[in-house]
């Protein structure tokens, strides 16, 4: 009895430790679930599948570059001096401060947010779509949640600049006010 | 008859008087040197690898096989000088901050990045619906 026990809670644990592992067949989610038409599919089209997710790599890279530089030159060519100039003034701008300071928090979460996704596609890209279609779905299925996770990110830094131009509005009126 | 003496273990006298001696472990410190510098050369290259992978820069270098194509596509902000830090906020400047900005922002409204669906099954035409459609 208590053999059985023993060996029943090892088996349970080693259940549990293997539903954890990602990346197999068997922890596909009911919306990766993959049918034999779509193996099928996926080896037939494979180069095909491959040839366009290199590209998408490609494009996706570059995008990432020209954002990046984008938001940053933001932060360190208009929010930032702007800042900088009205605290020299002796002006209040802690509400543009904060929104400069939530920008740049979303600002590492997309690079961070890329990054995740550059490893997960990259692991789509090294599978062999002709030998391990499952695995090549559920890799795929998991950059996909990745890219969806990045286009969120890059949404708040978009409704982030808005609200810093925002801010700045509201701030300027306040000037013109208190200059009346 | 006196057996020779090695070479390596001749005593050596120089110009300081004092009497040296060439032992085999000496005249490999020369090999040692080399080969020692070749190790340390490539942990240094094994320490700059992890560096270039972890940080995230191998991702976006665009020198990589492959990119030839895009390296001119990058958008170079070079010429845009941005506002400066120092000088009166007056409704001039504020003026000058809300053209530069409103030109910046239309960029980063201008494209839908990373938004759309590209990795679905239905745009890779992989889903259950296109696979039987193409069968038929």
């Amino acid at each position: 009895m208590k053999r059985l026990l023993v060996t029943g809670s090892i088996v349970a644990a080693l259940a549990v430790v293997f539903a954890m592992q990602p990346g197999t067949t068997r922890s596909l989610s009911t919306e990766n679930r993959v049918t034999d038409e779509q193996i099928a599919a996926i080896k037939t089209h494979c180069l095909a599948l491959q040839a366009s997710l290199n590209q998408l790599h490609q494009t996706d890279t570059l995008l990432r570059l020209n954002r990046g530089k984008l938001y940053q030159t933001m932060v360190d060519k208009l929010m930032s001096p702007l800042n900088q100039r009205i605290a020299s003034n002796q002006l209040d701008g802690s509400r543009l401060v904060k929104t400069t300071a939530s920008f740049n928090q979303t600002y590492q979460d997309f690079k961070k947010k890329y990054s995740t996704y550059e490893v997960a596609l990259g692991e789509v890209l090294k599978t062999d779509c002709t030998r391990q279609p499952s695995i090549f779905y559920s890799r795929l299925a998991d950059a996909r949640k990745k890219r969806q996770d990045l286009g969120k990110v890059n949404q708040q830094l978009v409704a982030g600049a808005e609200e810093y131009q925002t801010e700045f509005a509201a701030f300027r009126k306040k000037i013109a006010k208190e200059a009346e | 008859m006196n057996e020779p003496t090695p070479i390596e273990q001749l005593p050596v006298h120089d110009n300081d008087g004092i009497t040296h001696e060439t032992t085999a472990p000496k005249k490999h410190q020369f090999l040692l040197m080399v080969c020692g510098s070749i190790v340390i050369a490539i942990m240094l290259v094994l320490m700059s690898m992890a560096l270039y992978v972890s940080s995230g820069a191998s991702q976006l270098d665009l020198s990589r096989p492959g990119y030839e194509s895009l390296r001119e596509q990058v958008r170079g902000d070079e010429t845009f000088k941005g506002f400066s830090a120092s000088g009166a906020i007056d409704e001039a400047a504020l003026k000058e901050f809300d053209k530069l900005y409103a030109e910046k922002l239309q960029e980063t409204q201008a494209v839908d990045a990373f938004g759309k669906d590209v990795l679905s099954p239905e745009s890779l035409e992989i889903d259950q619906a296109s696979v039987l459609k193409s069968a038929q």
